[in-house]
């Protein structure tokens, strides 16, 4: 790894043992992450008011906890990565990613990007933050998830899923989903993928497997957001153009509910008790708590602009 | 910081032709917000009839030869195609494809989107839309929303392209919309 020892410079840290990306912590608390305000948001779920505002390097537009008191947020339009420390809100790293990193998720300690404009995946050492491989997955890859020594990401404008061997980094294989796939869950068995596509306006089911595709669900328009309850029994995804969540029973995958929320939401994080729902309101610059069991919206909070989304602490 | 600066570039160098490559389908990671209204002097009733048929933009001033189907159903494939004419901060002469996402005639209020971008007529390579009238002061308050993308959605936008020119473009022909709506409601 040529890069990686280009790279070794003066980025070293030692960071508490990394947890997995999206893996809801039992804290109650919410990081809200405003694009245009460049700002984060401390949500407390259990006062249901914001704590505390951190402001971030430019153009924030994803997050993913990297060990418990670390969040890593992508900034695609600064071609970086930068790492908040969570205690105090300081930026305490800054990883160069030429491109336009967008999704983000962690997996045994190490961290991978979506490269937007690149088409790629990138590799990070979680610990050392240095660059350790990038693969080409297609266009504007945007959301990715890891399970099995996996990893699946959605590459939006080859409207597919490609499988991508962590190990090796290299792509064994993809999936045909509909029409501008942007967001991606898994179940938390591991089984399934959920994937939604924004064009089509529904909600592909495959099995995580061998990518076998299991269902097509119809869903709200632009859907941009997908999150699972972790008991795996739902499958909550967020329509932006419509304005509301879609609740999916994940065993009949049919919907039973829809709640309407903020304005263009976009983003979703549950709460780790499967109660509640977070959902980033990026044209209300709004943040909806949502019950699960009631399926109505509790609250709305006032958070940065541009609020993109959400992540469980 | 010389490591660092040393792998900057070997990336640039192997990136070149994907950046070369780059077009307009991808927009991009950065989202941009419009939000404007206007207030007119006549009943909701009669400013929503105005708008109310998604396939009829005779109101807009910076619509011409436009085609539709699907009526108002969105499950029909609404959609509407029309040539956009010139205005301050864009060329025109394209052609603008929207297709109807939600409808409801209660809540008067409906959502669209762009489907096919001609960014050199129009710098924006995609946005969706809603637009709500509502009663205020006696009269009505029509609301648009909107989410965009400029032209070019690349790190180094091609002039023309950029933010500022999708940000001007995408008001203009907003408030023009607008203004279209209430010059034909008054009447």
């Amino acid at each position: 790894m040529r890069r990686r020892a280009l790279l070794a410079a003066g980025l070293g840290t030692l960071l508490p043992h990394p947890v997995l990306g999206g893996v809801p912590s039992s804290s109650g608390i919410l990081y809200a992450i405003s694009q245009d305000a460049a700002a984060i948001s401390v949500i407390d779920s259990r006062t249901r008011q914001v704590r505390q505002t951190f402001a971030t390097d430019p153009g924030p537009a994803r997050a993913v906890h990297l060990g418990e008191d670390r969040l890593v947020l992508s900034h695609p339009e600064a071609q970086a990565l930068s790492v908040l420390d969570l205690r105090d809100g300081r930026t305490i790293e800054r990883v160069r990613l030429k491109g336009e990193p967008f999704g983000l998720t962690v997996h045994d300690g190490d961290l991978f990007a979506t490269n937007w404009s690149e088409g790629t995946v990138v590799r990070i050492d979680g610990e050392a933050l240095t660059i350790e491989g990038e693969v080409a997955v297609g266009k504007s890859p945007s959301d990715l998830v890891a399970a099995h020594g996996q990893l699946y990401v959605t590459d939006r404008e080859m409207d597919r899923v490609c499988r991508i061997d962590i190990e090796r980094m290299v792509v064994t294989g993809s999936v045909a989903v509909g029409r501008a796939p942007f967001a991606i869950a898994l179940a938390p068995d591991g089984l399934r993928l959920y994937v939604a596509n924004v064009r089509s306006a529904s909600l592909s089911i495959i099995q995580a497997a061998d990518l076998k595709p299991v269902a097509t669900v119809a869903v709200g328009q632009m859907p941009y957001g997908v999150a699972v309850t972790p008991d795996g029994a739902l499958i909550l995804v967020v329509n932006q153009q419509s304005g509301n969540v879609s609740f999916i029973d994940a065993l009949s995958l049919t919907p039973h509910a829809n709640v309407k929320v903020g304005r263009y939401p976009e983003g979703i994080a549950i709460t780790a008790d499967g109660l509640t729902a977070w959902i980033a309101n990026w044209f209300s610059a709004d943040v909806s708590l949502v019950s699960i069991l009631e399926t109505r919206e509790l609250v709305r909070l006032k958070v940065g602009d541009g609020v993109r989304a959400v992540v469980a602490g | 910081m010389n490591r660092r600066a040393l792998f900057a570039g070997t990336a640039m160098v192997s990136l070149l032709p994907m950046l070369l490559a780059r077009r307009a389908w991808a927009h991009g990671p950065t989202p941009h917000k419009a939000d404007l209204s206007i207030d007119i002097k006549a009943d909701p009733a009669k400013v929503w009839a105005v708008i109310a048929n998604f396939g009829d933009i005779s109101w807009n001033p910076n619509a011409e030869n436009v085609e539709s189907k699907g009526g108002n159903d969105p499950q029909a494939g609404a959609d509407r195609t029309y040539t956009l004419k010139a205005g301050k901060a864009f060329k025109g002469g394209g052609q603008m494809e929207e297709s109807l996402d939600d409808y409801d005639a209660k809540q008067m209020t409906y959502s669209w989107r762009l489907e096919s971008e001609d960014v050199e007529s129009f710098p924006v390579s995609f946005y969706s839309a809603s637009i709500v009238v509502a009663p205020a002061d006696g009269g009505s308050k029509v609301s648009v929303e909107g989410r965009f993308y400029r032209g070019d959605t690349g790190n180094e936008p091609a002039p023309g392209q950029d933010d500022e020119a999708a940000e001007a473009a995408m008001a203009e022909f907003l408030q023009s919309a607008l203004d279209g709506i209430k010059i034909k409601a008054e009447s």
